[in-house]
Parts: structure tokens; sequence; C-alpha cells
């Protein structure tokens, strides 16, 4: 009977699916317009795009909606309600038709785009199934759920509003009480924890009202459900990240690696720019202090034992400061750019100007708690100026082109799925090395596209200017081989003395 | 077919059912009557399993209310005046939706239900007037041949000449089945109904057979041969006593003659005449709301 009541929903819902449908179309139809480069057209073509995909987005989301609505739960006068249906079947039929009608055109439509785009065919078809699934359990789940609890698309839309301010408000109070704590979480744990919490929590939705009808009850499970997501945001890092160091590939490859305070450096010299502007190339997170009466000290450390070829990536770094006397002055995050064994790096910390006068000629101990990750280069991909499209098996489909007048050089990468952290480098015949910027920030060591709005295809971009025929492009692909943690100690450090001159 | 033990329930505040206990024997028409609010529909939708009681319990066809599976909904018809089917479909292509659900779904008593009711099949839902929409309701509950079918006020709102297609269909088949109805429309209830069970503030007053009932009530016209003045003290059972010039009415509730005629003798004056008629179902549920309603401003 399952497919029976598919057919029934199909048959009720054929206008709002093919036009979902359509919008779906129209999304990938740009996006394939769009193009590899990011040029001029590209970013008008990009405008109507960042547009109409969230659009798609809701359209899909009420189209879900409506799937329930056929068959509505919490209202007594609905006819399925004294007819032999099995509610398991209902269930399963909604659930269905949810896959068919509203998230199987999404993974047709980006297959072709990945065809369209030059990937193999296995390619083509598993980003977007990923990512499909991915979105089942992110998106179509959830709102299945939350449909589940209301008579009427208005109420439902109302609600999914209701939840979206109480979410953007509670996310707007902590970023503004601490906002380091959002910024400094790139883990993918937390998405995760928090995609099978969503998906578990839905199911359970689901299946008390499908098979028990208490709609109070689980409306309340639902807001409890929804605030438990949100703190998921929260879960403690170094749990976590045992986790994440559980899965390193290589863990011997960072045994060697220390960390090191280096005062023969000394003192950082004030660049006269903004804090950021002095240090912070991560790109990633802003510091705090930056809005406010914070100031930051700048502290040489070292990474001895990181090889030539590695880069370092600090994940998080928990600062603590403590008194003589066993008080805690200063408890926080900072952060870092990624580390080459050429870099001499300083670590900021920011103290809130107050606690900061009072402790700066006080001798204090200074301790940094620091989550890495290694990633090493795989083999080098080279590619001359002038290779125009290519498809290079296990990275993604590059192509290359000049831009006159000034011969500028752009190079676009597109790949299905994820795309391996990688740096850009354009090589001279003399052997010089010219770096554009790096895509490495972007990496979250995630095994799964946790992408619910765009495509299963990741961009990469690059240009460099003055570019000849015989120049060499090099992409240097990464691999994250360890995840690991490391201490710094300081036993006795006067904060006035590294503040920047 | 039906039991309804001590049924209780509450929405918020307001008390629906205060322990209702009820029972629909196999093979009757089951008409539960009682005033707007009294309780029928909540009892039906918790015999349905469509909300569930406070306390108390339920079973239909053998099973616990609460368990009712698709088994013993494929042989049970349900027509509500507030059954919502799928306005995007039309009648045939709920029909045909329908159908697979019911293994005894009979595809020729599908056709003539739709033929005398006068369906028209290809007519959305949403385009149906309230009556047709309720000859569609039947035409969706009775082709399978349910061994119960139940109604909730199947008759409310639809003109004379739907109500007569409606009863006639419905009594067609009316001996194949177990009916509980509660309906408001008495009259056209009255040619139905084998047993009635009057229901008030969510408790069942009483409940018997329609040929009990109707041998147990009659209305009653005593003339006097002077001024007729209130007796002081009348016999319980009997109803709504009141006077008009030298005549007494009233509605007895427990008729025998010899108990009418000991009655009568207790009032002043000579009698002169004693009219006892029998009582249409609606006459009777009027008196017997009547005599609730005084009953209850007394205790107010």
């Amino acid at each position: 009977m399952l497919w029976h009541i598919v057919r029934k929903d199909w048959k009720l819902l054929r206008h709002t699916i093919l036009l979902v449908a359509f919008c779906n179309a129209l999304v990938r139809i740009l996006a394939l317009a769009f193009g590899p480069f990011d040029d001029v057209r590209s970013r008008a073509l990009a405008t109507a795009l960042s547009m109409i995909d969230p659009a798609a987005i809701i359209a899909t989301a009420v189209l879900i909606v409506l799937i329930v609505q056929t068959d509505p739960i919490p209202d007594g006068s609905q006819d399925w309600l004294v007819r032999p249906i099995r509610r398991r079947d209902l269930l399963l039929a909604k659930a269905a038709s949810v896959a068919l009608f509203a998230q199987a055109p999404i993974f047709l439509f980006e297959a072709a785009e990945c065809l369209a785009n030059g990937f193999p065919l296995g390619a083509s078809i598993a980003a977007p199934l990923g990512r499909s699934l991915y979105m089942f359990f992110a998106l179509d789940l959830p709102v299945l759920a939350l449909a589940t609890l209301m008579h009427g698309l208005r109420r439902v839309i109302g609600a999914a509003f209701l939840c979206f301010l109480a979410y953007t408000i509670i996310w707007a109070t902590i970023a503004q009480t601490d906002p380091l704590a959002i910024a400094t979480r790139r883990l993918w744990l937390d998405t995760a924890a928090q995609l099978l919490w969503a998906a578990a929590a839905a199911a359970g939705i689901l299946a008390f009202q499908y098979f028990r009808r208490r709609t109070t009850r689980a409306r309340l499970a639902f807001a409890a459900g929804l605030l438990c997501w949100m703190a998921l945001e929260f879960l403690p890092w170094r749990p976590l990240f045992a986790f994440e160091e559980s899965l390193s590939r290589r863990p011997a490859a960072a045994e060697s690696i220390h960390v090191a305070f280096d005062p023969s450096a000394g003192r950082l010299p004030h660049t006269g720019h903004g804090r950021e502007a002095v240090h912070f190339n991560s790109g990633g997170a802003k510091n705090p202090g930056g809005a406010k009466r914070d100031i930051g000290i700048a502290l040489p450390v070292r990474f001895p034992g990181l090889a030539d070829t590695e880069l370092l990536v600090p994940d998080h770094i928990a600062v603590r400061l403590t008194s003589p006397a066993g008080e805690t002055v200063y408890d926080g995050v900072t952060t870092l750019g990624i580390q080459s064994a050429d870099q001499r790096p300083y670590e900021f910390v920011w103290i809130p100007e107050p606690t900061y006068n009072r402790v700066k000629d006080q001798p204090l101990r200074l301790d940094l708690d620091y989550s890495l990750t290694l990633i090493q280069p795989d083999a080098e991909i080279t590619l001359p100026v002038a290779a125009g499209d290519r498809w290079i098996p296990g990275f993604a489909r590059c192509v290359t082109r000049f831009s006159a007048p000034d011969n500028y050089l752009d190079l676009a990468c597109l790949a299905p799925g994820q795309l391996p952290p990688a740096t850009l480098f354009l090589e001279k015949p003399d052997g010089r090395q010219i770096s554009a910027h790096s895509e490495i920030e972007r990496s979250n060591y995630a095994p799964f596209l946790a992408r619910v709005s765009g495509d299963s295809i990741t961009r990469m971009s690059a240009n460099w200017g003055e570019a000849a025929a015989g120049d060499r492009i090099i992409i240097r692909p990464y691999t994250a081989a360890a995840h690991f943690t490391r201490y710094l100690t300081i036993p006795e450090i006067r904060l006035g003395e590294w503040r920047p001159q | 077919m039906i039991h309804a033990r001590n049924l209780a329930k509450s929405f918020r505040r307001r008390r629906a059912l205060g322990g209702l206990s009820f029972s629909v024997p196999e093979g009757s028409a089951y008409a539960l009557i009682g005033p707007n609010g009294a309780g029928k529909s909540t009892t039906i939708r918790i015999l349905m399993n469509i909300l569930e009681a406070d306390s108390g319990s339920a079973e239909i066809l053998g099973v616990d209310s609460r368990r009712i599976s698709p088994r013993q909904l494929a042989q049970i018809g349900y027509v509500s005046e507030y059954q919502f089917f799928p306005p995007g479909l039309t009648v045939a292509d709920y029909l045909a939706y329908l159908r697979p659900f019911y293994p005894t779904w009979d595809r020729d008593l599908e056709t003539s239900l739709v033929r005398d009711l006068h369906l028209p099949l290809d007519r959305f839902i949403s385009e149906l007037s309230h009556g047709m929409r309720m000859k569609a309701a039947l035409a969706f509950a009775l082709p399978f041949r349910p061994r119960l079918l139940i109604l909730d006020e199947p008759l409310s709102g639809l003109d004379a000449l739907v109500r007569d297609e409606f009863l006639a269909r419905l009594l067609e088949q009316a001996g194949e089945m177990t009916i509980l109805v509660s309906s408001h429309e008495l009259t056209e209830i009255e040619g139905l109904a084998t047993h009635v069970g009057f229901i008030d503030e969510g408790r069942l007053l009483f409940e018997e057979s329609m040929s009990d009932l109707a041998a147990r009530f009659r209305e009653v016209h005593v003339t006097l041969d002077r001024e007729a003045s209130p007796p002081g003290s009348a016999p319980a059972e009997w109803l709504n006593l009141r006077t008009m010039g030298n005549v007494v009415m009233f509605v007895d509730s427990r008729f025998s003659e010899d108990r009418l005629r000991s009655g009568i003798a207790a009032l002043p004056g000579g009698v002169r005449s004693v009219d006892a008629r029998p009582m249409s179902l609606r006459s009777i549920f009027t008196a017997l709301a009547i005599s609730t309603r005084d009953a209850a401003e007394r205790r107010i």
C-alpha cells in the first residue's frame, strides 16, 4: 500500500512537484552557466544564483510540508484516520514521497550538472548522492517531523519561522558573548553530531506522531530536540578532538613535532595596523578584541620538528593565565594561522584591558593548549599554463585561460564532492614559485559534504599576473595526516614585556 | 459490537464525558441522541481511536478501541459531517484510492451507490456542496459492506431531498450491519433506529430498544371538571408537568395503564377524560431535554 499512497500524493501534488523540480533545475542550469571562472559575467549569474538557490531550498521544504499535509496528523477530522491504512505504511510512504518528489530531482539535476562538467560517471553519481543523503537527514527529515506537528501549511511556516528566530537570537547572543567560541569551531564532528541528532530526533518524532498521535508531547519533544541540537554546537572541544585524533591516518607523523616558546625572537614590533593585520593570516577567526577594549600580547613560538613540506593547522588553542597565588587571570581561546617550517609566528593572546592593566607587571604562568592537525603533501600536479580544460583523475577538472590585456592567468578547478586542501603556485622557468591563495583554510577534514545550499561541486580558483607561456602551474594537494595536541607552559611571564612595541 | 465503560474525557477545564457507559448490540441500529455538547461526537471519536479517553475503556468489534487496527477498520464504515477528504482528488480518484485498502470492496455496490446518490465522479471533492459531500462520504463508507457503520451527525445541514436519498440508500443496506448513529434529526432516524441511548453532559441517562421506549413514553392530557392546579406532589416519572385551564399535561416516562390510572386518581378534582398518546422519538427527546434542563436549573 506504500506505493499506492505515494501515487495518491503524486496525483494531489504533481503541479507543485513539477514546479519545485523546475526551480531546482533552474538553479543547476544557472550553476552550469556560471562556468568555472569567477569573472564579471559569472558574478552577475552568481547574484541570480544566490537569490534562486535559497528560494529553491525553501520551495523544497514547502513541498515536503505539503506531502505531509495531504494526510495531516493532528487534525481529528482527517479521513485517513478511519481507513485501514497501516501507520507504518503511511510514514514510509511520506518518507518515500519526500525522497522521490523532493530529493530525487535534486540528485538527478546535480548528477547531470556533474556529467556536463565532464566528471566521470562514478563521481558524478557518488557526489550528488552523498549530498542528497546529507540533505535528506539534515533538512528533509526535520522538516518532515515539523510538518507532522501542525495542520496547515501556514501554521508549519509560522512554526519554522519561530524556530529560526529562536535559533538566530540564541546564536547571536552567544556570538556576542564569546565570538571565539564559534570562530574556532571548524571541527566537522559537531556538525556530524548535529546531523545524527537531527535525524534521530526527527525519526523519533515521526514515529511518535504516526504511531501515537500525541501532538502536544511531540511539539514539546521537538522544542527540546531543537535546543539540544543547538547545544551540540558547544560540545566540549577536548572529547571531540580526542575522537578526531583517533581518526588520524598517520598519527606517528606528528610525534616529532613540538611547540616551543622562543623569547630569542624578541618583542613583536608594532606595525601600526590593526591587530588582525599584524599577524592573523588564518582568514577564519576574527579576534574578539577587535571590537572590544582588549590588549594583545604577542608571544614568539616555534614548531620544531615540522618538515619543510608539511603544514600545521592550529584548529583550536586554549589559553590560561594564572597568578602565582593560583588565581585564573584569564581563560579563553585564541587562533593562529597555518604554520610551515620556515615561519616564526607570534601567538597573540587578547586580554581585557582592565585585567591587562591589573596584571601586566606581575609574573604569571601561561598555559597554551594546542589542538593541531598535520597536513602532508600528496603528489604534486603540474599543469602547463595553456592546459586548457582537463580532468585530473583523483583531483578535479581544471581549466586555465589567459585574460587580455595584462596576460593574467586564471585557473579554476571543479571537483565532485570534497576538494582536498591544496596550495597553488605558478612556477617560472627559473624555478621561482609565485603562490596564489591557499585552499587549506577551507578544509575541515569532514568525510562528507555537509552542504544544504549550493551543490555537490567544490570550486577553487586562482589567478596570477604577468604569466608567461613557459610557466607551469603547480597544485600541491594535502592530506590531513595526524590530529594531535601539544601543550606549552611558560612558567613565568610578564605580559607588559610582550605587548607589541 | 460496541461496549463503552465509564468513558471520561475533558478538554482543558471542560468536561465532555463523565463516565459514559453504553452497549450497542450486534445487528442493531443504535441512535445516540442528546442535546448539543452532550458528548456524542467525542464518544464516537474515542470509539474510532481518533481521541483518547482520559479514563474508562471502549471495545469495538471485540478490540480495545485504543488498539484498533487496520483489520478492524476494514470492517467499519464511518461517516461524519466533520470528515475531511483530500480536496484535490475527484470522487472517482478517491474511490480508486480507497478500493485496495478493503479486501471486501464490492465494485457493483460502489457503482449502484454512485448511481443512486447521483454522485458526479469527475468532480473534485473540493467542489462538492455539503450535501453532495455527505452523500460521497456514504459512498466511500458502504461499498466494502462494513460490519459496523458509524454515523456522526450525518444528516446535519442536508436538505430534504438529500436526506431522503441518503436515508434510502442507508436503509437498503441497514440489515447487513450494525449501525451507531448520532444525530439531531430524530424524525429521520426514528425509522432507522432499533435502539436508542440518551446522553446529556457526558453521561448516559438511559438506553433501551425503540420498542420499549415507544411503549414506555406517553404524552398524557387529563381533562378535569374544574380549573386544574399543579398537584403538590406528582409521580417522579411524570415529566414536564403543567396545566392549562382544565387540562393537566405531562409526559409519562413509565407508562402503564394501571399506574397512570392510580396516579391520576390522586389529582385534585374529578377527571372528565384521559388521553395518553404514543410519542415520537423527537417528542420523547424534547421532553427529556426539557426535563433535564429544568432539573439542572432547580439544582442551581
